[in-house]
């Protein structure tokens, strides 16, 4: 009779340890690839062809190679250590969480050490110097900073990066609690056009779909285009200032 | 017979322990310690929540980074739902055709609060290669002044003192951060 209890809990052991061996996110094999970011620098600007499941191409995708540190799963290439945490939320409760501390600060960009009015001044004419400035500025000054950005991409047009990149991080918004983020969402179409006139194609896609889901009719649209119209005079006018030419052409002055 | 009976329990037990992320509520629970007031800077929760998967130092595989929690050091909290928009990009590899590579084309980050209030953001991967801002810290290491401590910008005017570096050029553009009709500033 014991014999047989025993045989019982065994299997049921191997049972539980087989079920939380599958659970567990130790043996997903289903990664986000940390290569995605050199993809995509190798691929910028080009056109997505095919939205396709992401189950079906998971696999296709590079795996991450992960470790468990504290009893969490944790990517093996991070450039950080994993420290274990209690942070009090109040009501005498505390949670247990974990933080990765940098194991050294960022390397400092070429432009980093030259200070705003330095920036300011080599940014009449130096495309990475008003970008730099332009993305030092955005959280304090973005009317400044959109000045800065854009005039970057008129001295660069073949850069786009700059006006993408406000558009993404500051004017990513496309609802907040259900509601369509209009304004956001319209500056991130205006800014995404230009970069789509300027040569990155494809860039428009996503946003107005959100746009029309949220209502934006033919109208609004054309609306658009008039300040997208006004946004390229003004690149050109700063090639014309600046270089004494433009290739732009197509828009009147 | 009883040893044998305790290190069966005491294997159960050790399955159930196992996975102690798991066993937090099924999610990852991170702290950020650059994170602002919750309701004041919610893009320091998304940008935070987007370098997990997409910055160098990023610590989170797809799966920990669909759903989990982030709090700050004041104890503020949030959940965070996460998803990537999958396609397939051509790249000229030198082959007779374009080679077809699945990449994640856009970042859906859904902020949630403990009162159900939402916040949804898409991100594009491609922008931001290094990661995103998060905190009050500036990008970079140069100073809001000059040296000097002179008011911002470059110097206007004309002094016409021998010696001084002649006025910069003014630098403008369109504006339209408040929405509306843009209009022409000047920094």
């Amino acid at each position: 009779m014991k014999l047989k209890l025993l045989l019982a809990l065994l299997a049921t052991a191997a049972i539980a340890a087989i079920a939380v061996y599958v659970q567990s996110p130790l043996v997903v094999d289903e990664k986000l690839p940390v290569a995605v970011s050199a993809i995509d620098q190798s691929t910028a600007g080009q056109e997505p062809l095919v939205q396709a499941e992401p189950a079906n191409v998971w696999t296709a995708l590079p795996e991450i190679e992960t470790e468990v540190v504290h009893g969490l799963e944790v990517r093996k290439d991070r450039n950080c250590t994993v420290e274990q945490r209690y942070i009090d939320i109040g009501d005498g409760n505390v949670i247990e969480a974990y933080s990765c501390t940098p194991n050294q600060p960022p390397e400092p960009g070429e432009y980093d050490h030259y200070d705003d009015a330095t920036l300011t001044t080599m940014a009449y004419s130096d495309p990475v110097a008003a970008e730099v400035l332009g993305k030092r500025l955005a959280d304090s000054d973005p009317v400044s900073a959109r000045i800065l950005l854009i005039r970057s991409v008129a001295l660069r047009p073949q850069n786009t990066d700059p006006i993408q990149w406000l558009a993404s991080a500051y004017y990513g918004l496309v609802a907040e609690n259900g509601e369509p983020a209009l304004r956001e969402m319209s500056e991130n179409y205006l800014l995404q056009r230009i970069a789509e006139e300027l040569g990155t194609s494809g860039a428009t896609d996503a946003i107005r779909l959100h746009l029309t889901r949220a209502g934006f009719g033919e109208q609004d649209f054309l609306e658009m285009e008039e300040a997208v119209r006004v946004d390229l005079n003004e690149i050109r006018a700063i090639q014309v200032e600046v270089t004494g030419s433009s290739d732009l052409t197509g828009w009147q002055l | 017979m009883k040893s044998i009976t305790s290190i069966v329990v005491l294997l159960l037990l050790s399955c159930a322990w196992s996975v102690p992320a798991e066993a937090q509520g099924g999610y990852p629970s991170v702290v950020c310690d650059d994170c602002r007031d919750i309701r004041d800077n919610p893009r320091d929760y998304r940008n935070f929540a987007y370098n997990q998967v997409f910055a160098p130092t990023g610590t989170m595989t797809y799966d920990e980074a669909d759903f989990f929690m982030v709090t700050n050091p004041d104890g503020q909290s949030l959940f965070v739902d996460m998803n990537m928009d999958i396609g397939l990009i051509l790249v000229d590899v030198g082959l007779p055709i374009p080679l077809p590579i699945p990449t994640v084309v856009s970042v859906q980050v859904i902020l949630i609060y403990e009162n159900g209030d939402q916040r949804d953001y898409r991100i594009d991967p491609r922008a931001h290669p290094d990661g995103l801002r998060v905190g009050g810290r500036r990008l970079g290491g140069g100073s809001r002044r000059g040296p000097g401590g002179g008011s911002r910008g470059p110097a206007r005017g004309n002094s016409g003192s021998p010696g001084e570096s002649p006025p910069s050029p003014r630098i403008c553009g369109i504006t339209r951060v408040d929405g509306g009709r843009g209009r022409r500033t000047c920094l």
